[in-house]
């Protein structure tokens, strides 16, 4: 009897978990299905709405980088959806909005379809200035919800610095917190900036998406796509106590650092070495959205991580002269060159412990000094129409270098001893000053 | 079998020796597959499971995380509820120098100001809401401006709440068709309305009347005794007060227009309501499609809505690329633009006078280009109604901008176009100045050039004279038209008067023929453009300079000809000489536009007629010997009627 007992027994456990199995594995298939026809719902309806849609998913697009194809074979997944099954119950999708007629068409649409729907809307960018200009609020995010799977679609506008603008995610004090898991998206938790994308149009898991050409650069551009816009409330604040002076120099002046700014840009894009406005360019775009036209010259920073040997070179063949070149790339590291009659100075920042710091260097002594600044990350911005990165603690930054008083122009600077993170470095041993100290 | 942990309720498996041997393996082998089998399945389900639950408590997790996710402030202000109260009580009071209306305590009409606001006072509330839809003022006392008021009243809408009052005089030029009309309002007194009464009314639009008092003045050199006139008006339901149109999005957008304003016609009318959706038929080749285009508005609600019409129903317009600025946060021109689906875009007045407008312009302009960055953009002032918004002619010329750095801008209208000077539709001139309604810019010479000095708000200067000056014009010239393609309807733009629009713009050809070719486009380029001129001036036909201008004879009677005259012009200042002409031939005259080097193009009586200025012109060189520069002195003594500059 015990064998029967037994062998019962055991019959009935195999029995048991092989259904309990089964019905799990319905169940997965049902996820995989419902998260396929879940996007292939929303594709269809974005197709007949004519969006101008691209997959912009980390997870999925991460799936179809380089490397992770490579290891795509050794990989064994579901094959009907390889792709758009991330696990996360997400999939965001980025529209061009500069090319879409909103149509609240779509919307109804997708509602009828079965969708949830939550519109988030924020003041348009575009209308941000020293001008005082208000707009009717402008989508930034869609987010579609059907069977606890959502779809985020993130609105990509178009900026004059020529780069696409997504808004941050902010709900108001109305909305459903529960309607989607807020943390895990990709998008909207601040603004972010992005190059123009090339679009290639591919099948994915049997849907027909357009994806970026370039995966991985996308994904990279992703991850360092924080944007700040500037404070134009403050700044219009500042310019009413201290008008721009509108003296024809100063116009020349803006015009020529205009230029030399987007040369420069384009210089180190070129040669994929990150930069960021330092010193006074930076406290310009802080304080005033503009460039402060006493300051005379335009400063950068970029990290000594990141320096390369052929800098010199690339300047002097966009038609830039060095000035001169103090320091080594050990130490103290500082190039000066010169554009019209404008100087473009580059600082090199190391980073050492929880600070970071450049260097100065006094010609005529060999005197050494180290400007001290907490650390920082690096944000996108726009100045005279183009997108560069400005330290994200901006308000740490300047302040740093400046001072709490950095909002009273101060006219006479010496860079000795006027900012408030300035230390004396000692003095380069006379034998190294051909080396270390070249005036041009 | 090793790796196997036992079930503690499952009894231990001891073979038994009974069996046979064979059959004592064949069981061994049986229940180790089973058991195996029962404890994978068992393993498997056991961390499938917990991964499920893991999954679930992560998603939990991440919901309540979610709620300390960034919260805006609740912006939504807390309303009113429309129907809390039923019933409004109205106040309104007419008198010499004085007239207010109360809805509910709140004043919605209050005008004590003296010499302003002359006549009848007319306001239309809604009946479901009690909100304000339209205020106007009709000076009565002056013609025709009774005629206005039929006009306005018979587009209210039925069952709106009409209030009515008098300031001043309002019975002068009421002539009895008026008084007819406010009879069948309901009026029990405006057949006997006279010389300075004063009077009140409250009526609903085809109903009940509420209330109206009247006070008669006694003498002609008296005015009658202040009136004030309290009633209340019992509130409808909103379903009454709309109209069934189909539910669709546009309707849904005339359906909130209608509910917010009155006075714009059958737009809002139950039955067959005038489009707000236009489908012009698309151009083909449309250079303009993606241009931005600016609508520059102040407060003038009703021809803005004229304006964005006929904009909107133009060929080849892009309603998404169209932005209306309006200068100050007014309600009514922004309800407009809405209706129309458009984007508007609000701006905080800043100084005062002309440099208001020029900084309106300004931000309106850097805005465009923010909001839309491409490298043109055109501009049209709400002072002109655009027919045909000269989509066709924009979209074969705009390429130019690009491929000759000697233009500046090009514009749709030609100041020298007048009925008797223009003549072809596909014919373009290069001029120096440049004529400011409706033209198209290029983004790099605003960024670059204009936006950095543009006159600062402490400097009272008009914008367009100030684009006009030659440290901003830089010897670059403008494209335009023979035949404009905007037509000016006036009265309208911050500083321009009736009077100055009848003698200046009503004269004004304006093209009605879509899509026309224009003639070789490329010749207008600069050195092509030289080539032509000397073309024309080389079959050109001398007129005889012995005769006197100003006479219809001075044109020989033919058609089709080209002839040159010269006149006299000692510098750039001396133009006593065009003045005088361009008096007697009724175009522009309040000062030197339309030229090309000192040379005017125009048509008289079908003839190209080429005017030199000898000897600033270049092309004073093809003058004959013989002929003597015409000169024209200005009469002795001019009028005193000094109009305003546009």
């Amino acid at each position: 009897m015990l064998r029967v007992n037994r062998t019962v027994v055991l019959l009935l456990l195999i029995a048991c978990s092989s259904v309990f199995l089964l019905f799990q594995l319905y169940y997965y298939r049902k996820y995989v299905n419902k998260v396929s026809l879940t996007v292939k719902k929303f594709l269809a309806l974005a197709q007949r709405y004519r969006l101008p849609l691209f997959l912009a998913d980390t997870a999925a697009l991460k799936l179809l980088s380089q490397d992770a194809l490579r290891q795509r074979d050794r990989l064994v997944r579901e094959p009907h959806c390889s792709f758009l099954c991330t696990g996360r119950p997400i999939t965001s999708f980025a529209l061009h909005a500069n090319l879409w007629k909103y149509d609240p068409g779509f919307l109804l649409a997708a509602e009828q379809k079965g969708f949830q729907l939550l519109t988030l809307t924020g003041k348009d960018p575009r209308l941000a200035s020293l001008d005082t200009l208000s707009g009717e609020e402008i989508p930034l995010h869609f987010l579609l919800r059907l069977h606890d799977y959502i779809i985020q679609v993130v609105f990509l506008y178009e900026r004059s610095g020529n780069y696409m603008w997504f808004g941050a995610l902010r709900l108001r004090a109305d909305t459903d917190r529960s309607f989607a898991p807020f943390r895990q998206l990709d998008y909207g938790r601040h603004a972010g900036a992005l190059d123009r994308q090339e679009l290639v149009l591919t099948v994915l898991d049997g849907l027909d998406v357009r994806v970026p050409q370039n995966v991985s650069r996308f994904l990279y551009e992703l991850r360092h796509a924080r944007f700040l816009e500037c404070r134009y409330h403050d700044a219009r604040n500042f310019l009413q106590l201290y008008p721009e002076d509108s003296s024809p120099q100063s116009l020349d002046f803006r015009r020529k650092v205009k230029t030399l700014l987007h040369r420069v840009a384009q210089i180190l894009t070129k040669l994929d070495i990150p930069f960021w406005l330092s010193s006074g360019t930076c406290l310009g775009w802080f304080r005033q959205c503009s460039v402060i036209s006493y300051s005379r010259d335009v400063d950068i920073g970029i990290f000594i991580v990141d320096f390369r040997s052929d800098i010199i070179a690339a300047f002097r063949d966009a038609g830039l002269s060095l000035k001169h070149k103090f320091g080594k790339v050990e130490d103290s590291l500082e190039l000066s060159f010169l554009s019209e009659d404008v100087k473009l100075d580059i600082f090199f920042f190391y980073e050492d412990g929880d600070i970071v710091w450049n260097g100065g260097t006094q010609a005529k002594s060999g005197r050494k000094f180290k400007y001290v600044f907490p650390r920082f990350s690096l944000c996108w911005a726009e100045l005279l129409e183009l997108k560069v990165r400005v330290p994200c603690e901006t308000l740490d930054y300047v302040t740093a270098n400046y001072g709490a008083t950095w909002n009273i122009p101060v006219r006479s600077w010496d860079w000795k001893s006027s900012p408030s993170n300035v230390r004396e470095n000692g003095v380069w041993p006379p034998s190294e000053w051909a080396e270390l100290i070249q005036v041009y | 079998m090793e790796t196997w942990t036992p079930n503690p309720r499952a009894k231990p498996f001891i073979p038994r020796q009974q069996r046979s041997l064979y059959l004592t393996w064949k069981y061994h082998n049986f229940y180790c597959f089973m058991c195996a089998g029962a404890v994978l399945f068992l393993l498997i389900t056991v961390v499938v499971n917990i991964k499920v639950i893991m999954d679930t408590r992560r998603v939990a997790n991440e919901d309540e995380a979610a709620q300390d996710y960034d919260a805006l402030p609740n912006m939504e202000t807390p309303r009113r509820p429309a129907n809390g109260r039923k019933v409004l009580d109205i106040e309104v009071y007419s008198s010499r120098s004085k007239v207010y209306v109360a809805v509910d305590g709140t004043t919605v009409l209050e005008d004590d100001m003296r010499e302003q606001g002359r006549g009848i006072h007319v306001i239309v509330l809604n009946q479901a809401t009690g909100h304000v839809m339209a205020k106007r003022i009709f000076d009565t006392y002056s013609p025709h401006e009774d005629e206005a008021m039929i006009l306005f009243l018979n587009m209210v809408t039925r069952g709106r709440v009409l209030i009515f009052t008098i300031k001043d005089e309002g019975t002068f030029h009421l002539k009895d068709a008026a008084k007819n009309l406010l009879k069948t309002l309901g009026s029990q007194v405006s057949l006997n309305l006279s010389w300075r009464d004063m009077w009140t009314l409250v009526v609903k639009k085809g109903g009940q009347v509420y209330g109206e008092k009247h006070a008669k003045s006694p003498a002609l050199s008296t005015w009658g005794d202040p009136v004030l006139l309290k009633t209340e008006v019992q509130l409808t339901a909103s379903e009454e007060a709309e109209c069934h149109w189909a539910d669709t999005e546009l309707n849904r957008r005339r359906k909130l227009f209608c509910s917010k304003v009155e006075g714009y016609g059958s737009i809002c009318s139950c039955k067959d309501p005038a489009p707000i959706e236009f489908n012009p038929d698309p151009l083909i080749n449309n250079n303009v499609f993606s241009v931005p285009v600016a609508v520059i508005a102040g407060n003038r609600p009703n021809y803005l809505y004229r304006m964005l019409r006929s904009l909107l129903s133009a060929h080849g317009v892009n309603p998404q690329m169209v932005t209306v600025f309006i200068d100050g946060y007014y309600e009514e021109p922004m309800d407009v633009v809405e209706l129309f689906g458009l984007k508007g875009v609000q701006h905080t007045p800043i100084s005062i006078k002309n440099a208001r407008v020029s900084q309106h312009y300004k931000a309106s302009l850097t805005a465009t280009f923010n909001l839309h960055p491409v490298s043109f953009s055109s501009f049209c002032q709400l002072q002109m109604l655009l027919i045909c918004f000269s989509c066709s002619f924009l979209s074969q010329t705009v390429h130019l901008l690009d491929e000759d750095d000697s233009l500046y801008c090009i514009s749709a209208w030609n100041d020298q176009g007048y009925e008797h000077t223009a003549e072809d539709p596909a014919l373009l001139y290069r001029v120096e100045s440049m004529p400011g309604l409706g033209w198209v810019l290029k983004k790099s010479l605003y960024k670059d050039e204009l936006e950095p000095k543009w006159p600062t708000p402490e400097k009272l200067w008009d914008w367009d004279m100030w684009m006009r000056m030659p440290e901003q014009r830089k010897g670059r010239e403008c494209i335009i038209p023979d035949v404009s393609r905007s037509y000016h309807f006036g009265i309208i733009g911050l500083n321009m008067n009736g009077y100055f629009h009848e003698v200046y713009f009503k004269k004004h050809k304006f093209n009605t023929v879509p899509n026309v070719p224009l003639k070789s486009v490329d010749s207008l380029k600069k050195d092509a453009y030289e080539a032509e001129i000397q073309n024309l001036l080389k079959e050109a036909e001398v007129l005889d300079h012995t005769r006197n201008p100003c006479e219809d004879s001075f044109l020989p009677d033919s058609e089709g000809k080209t002839y040159v005259m010269f006149i006299k012009m000692e510098t750039e200042t001396d133009t006593s000489t065009w003045t005088e002409l361009a008096k007697c031939l009724h175009v522009w005259d309040l000062d030197v536009r339309g030229n090309h080097r000192g040379l005017w193009r125009l048509f008289r009586k079908r003839n190209h007629v080429l005017v030199v200025a000898v000897p600033i012109s270049p092309y004073s060189v093809k003058k004959p010997a013989a002929v003597t520069p015409i000169h024209l002195e200005p009469p002795p003594k001019e009028e005193g009627a000094a109009v305003e500059q546009l």
